[in-house]
């Protein structure tokens, strides 16, 4: 019923809507056009005021940058008055190669103006979308009398479009409105007018409709004598002999409609003479396309029911149960069924056709065939598991081995990288506590005893000042010059370095340097850098005098030359060997040293593909440090 | 005659604009500006003439490098010194590439600021 009342509805609808457009469209078709025009004329009389005055703006500033330039004075407060105005959005000196030189807002200067207006010969008007709000903006273009490449500099001007948008938003509001009124006044009369014409034609419809669905009890309303009233009287007149005569066939129809499985009946040619809905759902047919055909068309190629013997036994015993065949739909999908028939005989005993039931059983076969799937793939996974298992171990024995070799490396790196991130923490603060006590020292005079307390303040600070640079050192990747340099000398310039602490401790040096090595490729300053850091520590170690033993050979076959300090001082014991180049690790006593020169040491040499190694026999027994530095294979003559 | 030499100092760590002000008090010829960050000191800029600046590279907002080259436009006479905290190596390797400046390490000991200014300002007169 609801279907029905639906149609009914549209077909008065599209009635109603032709009377109604037609009524709307002329009153639509006078009123909006003029109010258009008028709306046109004022915003177009409005916008030209505005950029008129703009256009002197622009014109009066840009005669002020010109003078400004020349005079090497921009006028920075004139042009912010400028900006003052709230309908002004920017101004910009641009070159002629679209870069703005200078503008209100800093953060532009430098950027690439790409637009033909660049450079322009005369007063130009745009309008461009400002790319931070998407705001719409006219811009003026004036050139500027300032010469480059014999292009012209130019002086841009972006004012607001808003005080035009305001007002034009405001028109098309107002005639919207009026608008809006016309269609509805238009619409009103347009709805009770159709109504009045189109509801007897409705009912009568809607009559039609519902005796051709089977409702015979169905009376249309008699409304009028016309035309439209004789056909009602008729209408009715007919669904009353409908009612007489016609026996109902939709009891039957109905069981068979509603079985779930599929119901054909096949005559004694083996032809179909009647299908159910559920076959027609299933094979995808309509019903007259399947009406007369062969039973043949409803079975994929080759199966069996109807070759001879199947047929045959149907035929003997009367029915055949349960029996697995493939039905095909029309696309030439094959169903797999489990097909039933019976023969059905009339009162001669003759036979008149087949009753054929079948019943889908995709779900069933496709619960198998997914079962077995997933067996198959439970055993894959399984081996899969066992080969992972064996490959986890392999990984992990590797990751071991890497793993304690990364160890050490990690840790410098991790240093460098404190290093960097506190750097600016600390170097800030620093400044001030050094800052303060060298001014501090200069005004205190001299003999005062703040002197010397303020002395230890700097010298502290400059202690903090020399962990800080040196922790850099790990995280500095920049490049030093390499130079090729005769290793002797860097060491005796190192020598001459320390001289005063050498002689203060009574150390004894003993050069032993071999004839002929090579020239190597280092960073002078930072080699000179570890030998002072050794010969430091070396002279430290002999705090009660000693000899130290710098000798010079060639190391792996020529390959490299080491460079060994051996020293007669405290030594270092065995447990600690390993630990020395660790940085903060130091046996000195505390402020000696920053317990950093080792592994800054270790790191310069890593960077040279050099290493360093320290030997000692134990507590008392002196220490040797052996540094190796590689050969330069190509390019090298002695 | 003495010359008045007008420095500004561009920093945003209150305590190394103190140092300054306060190392560069004593000095009679000496004007010292500040400014905490980059854009302040462009505004400083575009109202003094200026003869030496100390720039921190490792400024928030536009860095020293991006400074140093908006106060290039404004075509002054000025010798502009970077100063790093050494946090940010990659803007130290930029500033030591740009000619006719120089890069300092903090912290500055007060003869270096001394140098620096009579260094610049000697450079200015001749």
């Amino acid at each position: 019923m609801r279907e029905i009342t639906n149609r009914v509805l549209q077909r008065r609808k599209s009635l109603f809507i032709k009377i109604f457009l037609l009524m709307a469209g002329l009153g639509i078709g006078i009123s909006i056009p003029s109010i258009l025009i008028f709306t046109a004329h004022h915003i177009k009389e409005m916008k030209n005021v505005l950029v008129e005055n703009n256009k002197l703006t622009a014109e009066l500033a840009s005669m002020n940058v010109q003078s400004g330039y020349f005079l090497q004075q921009w006028p920075f407060e004139f042009l912010k008055k400028i900006k003052d105005n709230e309908n002004i959005v920017y101004w910009r000196v641009v070159k002629p190669d679209g870069e703005i030189y200078l503008a209100d807002d800093a953060e532009v200067w430098g950027k690439i103006i790409d637009d033909e207006a660049v450079a322009t010969m005369t007063t130009l008007m745009k309008e461009e979308i400002l790319s931070q709000t998407g705001e719409k903006i006219g811009v003026i273009v004036t050139p500027l009398d300032i010469k480059e490449d014999g292009r012209q500099w130019t002086f841009w001007l972006g004012y607001s479009l808003k005080p035009i948008l305001a007002m034009r938003s405001k028109m098309l509001f107002m005639s919207l409105g009026a608008g809006l009124l016309i269609i509805i006044l238009v619409g009103f009369f347009a709805y009770y007018f159709s109504k009045g014409i189109t509801r007897p034609l409705k009912q009568l419809v809607e009559g039609t409709k519902a005796i051709s669905k089977g409702n015979l009890d169905y009376e249309i309303k008699k409304e009028s004598t016309d035309e439209i009233g004789e056909l009602a009287d008729s209408f009715n007149k007919m669904a009353g002999d409908l009612k007489r005569t016609t026996i109902s066939r939709d009891y039957f129809d109905n069981i068979i409609r509603s079985m779930i499985d599929t119901l054909v009946i096949f005559d004694s040619q083996e032809k179909i003479k009647m299908v159910n809905r559920a076959t027609l759902d299933l094979l995808q047919y309509r019903e007259e396309e399947l009406i007369g055909k062969p039973a043949s068309i409803l079975f994929a190629e080759g199966e069996a029911l109807f070759r001879k013997e199947k047929l045959g036994e149907l035929i003997e015993r009367g029915k055949i149960r349960n029996f697995d065949t493939t039905y095909l739909t029309k696309s030439g999908e094959k169903i797999p069924v489990s097909f039933s028939g019976s023969i059905m005989r009339n009162a001669k005993r003759e036979i008149e056709g087949i009753v054929g039931v079948a019943k889908d059983i995709r779900k069933t076969q496709k619960l198998i065939s997914e079962l077995k799937a997933a067996n198959l793939e439970l055993t894959r996974s399984k081996n899969a598991m066992l080969n992972m298992l064996e490959d986890l171990d392999e990984s992990h024995r590797k990751l071991k081995a890497f793993h304690s070799q990364l160890l050490q490396t990690e840790k410098m790196v991790a240093v460098g990288r404190l290093a960097a991130g506190v750097a600016h923490e600390i170097n800030n603060p620093l400044s001030g506590v050094l800052g303060f006590a060298q001014v501090l020292l200069q005004e205190i005079p001299e003999g005062n005893a703040w002197r010397r307390d303020v002395g230890k303040i700097e010298e502290g600070a400059k202690r903090c000042k020399k962990i800080v640079s040196d922790l850099l050192t790990f995280s500095r990747q920049e490049d030093f010059e390499m130079e090729l340099a005769d290793i002797r000398e860097v060491i005796d310039s190192t020598l001459s370095l320390c001289q005063n602490q050498i002689l203060l401790e009574k150390v004894k040096i003993i050069r032993d340097y071999e004839e002929n090595l090579p020239k190597l490729r280092v960073s002078i300053p930072q080699i000179e850098q570890v030998f002072l850091n050794l010969i430091t520590n070396a002279i430290q170690a002999m705090s009660e005098g000693g000899e130290l033993k710098i000798s010079t050979r060639w190391g792996n076959g020529g390959d490299s030359v080491e460079i060994s300090f051996t020293d007669t001082g405290k030594g270092i014991e065995k447990e600690n060997l390993p630990r020395i180049f660790e940085p903060f690790y130091t046996t000195q006593e505390v402020g000696k040293g920053t317990g950093l020169g080792l592994s800054v040491s270790y790191e310069i040499l890593k960077r040279h593909n050099g290493s360093i190694k320290a030997e000692s026999e134990g507590e008392g027994k002196g220490a040797r440090f052996m540094v190796i530095l590689p050969v330069e294979k190509k390019g090298y003559e002695s | 005659m003495k010359v008045k030499i007008n420095v500004l100092i561009i920093d945003d760590d209150e305590i190394v604009r103190d140092v300054f002000l306060r190392v560069l008090q004593k000095r009679e010829n000496v004007k010292v500006f500040v400014a905490e960050n980059g854009y302040e000191g462009i505004e400083i800029l575009k109202r003094n003439p200026l003869h030496t600046i100390f720039l921190d590279l490792g400024l928030p907002d536009i860095n020293g490098i991006e400074t140093f080259k908006k106060i290039q436009r404004l075509n002054l006479n000025v010798i502009v010194t970077f100063m790093t905290a050494s946090s940010n190596l990659s803007l130290e390797e930029k500033a030591k590439k740009i000619p006719n400046t120089q890069v300092v390490y903090k912290p500055l000991e007060i003869e270096e600021i001394y140098n620096i200014i009579d260094r610049n300002s000697q450079y200015r007169l001749n």
